[in-house]
């Protein structure tokens, strides 16, 4: 526990980890601003129609986006260096010299890239909220089953989906470390996720696989569509839970595995 | 690499019958939302009589194309409803999208954009003119 602190104080010194949040800090009013100097709607994203009507439209809208290469690339952002840093910088040396062993280092490290994504999702989070409710007021909903949801609900069910998407979030932190560990090289780390998540969109857009693409970690991303309703259905959320919990473990083991019984020089 | 490349259409091919975006589903779910959202149209033009369990609204779908089910922008749901003393049938053309979404557009005719309010008289948005749902497609 005590390699998570000062990854997080190696963190807070990175530009790019400060430029996340001011993007995630900022981006949502911005889109606000945008939509409210416009009279167009992006009515091709779910909840794209209703953001002039209730300030609880634009977080979900945003969540739209989010979930299909946002959300990978912020956590991959941090993830994806974490362990290569310390290759580009041949700073192992120095890191496993401290008292700590090399797997309380690892989890350390995979901990910190955690509480960042976290960190990012939360920023995310309030800022759309509170930039929808700027651009619309607090009207009321209309949620995916038609009937319109009062403004308290809508809160809750905002937060609760901005939440059920920690699983997949948390799933391509894993795979951004392993791709980390694997690769030591901070591009790919970076960069690999992304892709990923772009393959599997692909894949998922292209409709053939059926229950398959239940296994993707990008379908996850979706299962706030069975929350914004009157009656809710949460067979998508659970499934997503489970199958992002497979995808963490069949990063972290290896990963892991890898970083314990390398030649460190 | 070559592999992972062949496993794709396979597994494509081996799951791809199976869709949970069927006819049955989607029924079901368009006359849900269409008359919940009929009660919304009816309340916006200042009509306070409709009530939406007394609409019973039964609707049915299909695709056009050559296949019954999956995602496509060739469906087609006709809802059928009563309003008052008379039975109403309107027809809807549905996109539903792999992520087991779908949008309906009401025919340009009967749903437009926007209508009159009849207190102030400024144009509102019809709720019938385009609107969306989602299916479960967990397992």
């Amino acid at each position: 526990m005590k390699v998570l602190p000062w990854e997080l104080r190696k963190l807070r010194a990175q530009l790019r980890v400060r430029v996340a949040f001011l993007v995630c800090l900022l981006g949502p009013p911005l889109l606000a601003l945008v939509l409210h100097s416009q009279s167009g709607l992006p009515k091709d994203t779910l909840f794209g129609r209703h953001v002039q009507d209730s300030g609880f439209a634009l977080p979900l809208l945003v969540l739209g986006f989010a979930g299909t290469w946002g959300l990978p690339l912020l956590t991959s952002l941090v993830a994806g260096d974490i362990f290569a840093s310390e290759d580009g910088q041949r700073t192992w040396a120095a890191v496993l010299t401290r008292s700590r062993t090399r797997g309380e280092v690892f989890t350390g490290k995979v901990l910190a890239a955690c509480v960042v994504a976290l960190g990012l999702l939360v920023v995310t989070t309030i800022s759309s909220l509170l930039g929808g409710l700027a651009l619309a007021g607090n009207g009321l909903l209309t949620g995916l089953s038609g009937t319109q949801l009062s403004a308290g609900r809508s809160t809750l069910l905002v937060l609760a989906s901005w939440a059920s998407v920690i699983p997949p979030l948390l799933g391509f932190t894993a795979v951004a470390c392993l791709l980390s560990v694997l690769t030591r090289n901070s591009v790919v780390g970076v960069a690999g996720p992304v892709v990923l998540g772009l393959l599997m969109q692909l894949l998922s857009l292209l409709g053939g696989l059926g229950p398959a693409a239940g296994a993707l970690l990008t379908t996850p991303f979706a299962a706030w569509h069975g929350l914004v309703r009157d009656e809710p259905y949460f067979g998508p959320l659970w499934q997503g839970a489970l199958v992002s919990a497979v995808w963490i473990v069949c990063c972290l083991l290896p990963a892991r595995w890898v970083l314990l019984r390398r030649d460190m020089q | 690499m070559r592999r992972v490349l062949l496993l794709v259409p396979l597994l494509a091919l081996a799951t791809g019958c199976a869709s949970s975006l069927t006819a049955d589903a989607l029924g079901p779910s368009f006359g849900s939302v269409f008359s919940a959202l009929y009660v919304q149209q009816q309340t916006d033009v200042g009509r306070t009589d409709v009530i939406r369990s007394a609409l019973r609204p039964l609707a049915s779908c299909h695709r056009t194309g050559s296949a019954p089910a999956g995602p496509g922008e060739d469906w087609v749901c006709l809802v059928q409803y009563v309003d008052g003393s008379a039975a109403v049938a309107q027809s809807f053309e549905v996109q539903v999208k792999p992520d087991g979404c779908w949008k309906a557009d009401g025919p340009p005719a009967t749903q437009p954009a926007q209508f009159a309010d009849p207190l102030t008289g400024l144009p509102r948005n019809n709720p019938l003119a385009e609107f969306d749902g989602c299916l479960d497609t967990s397992w």
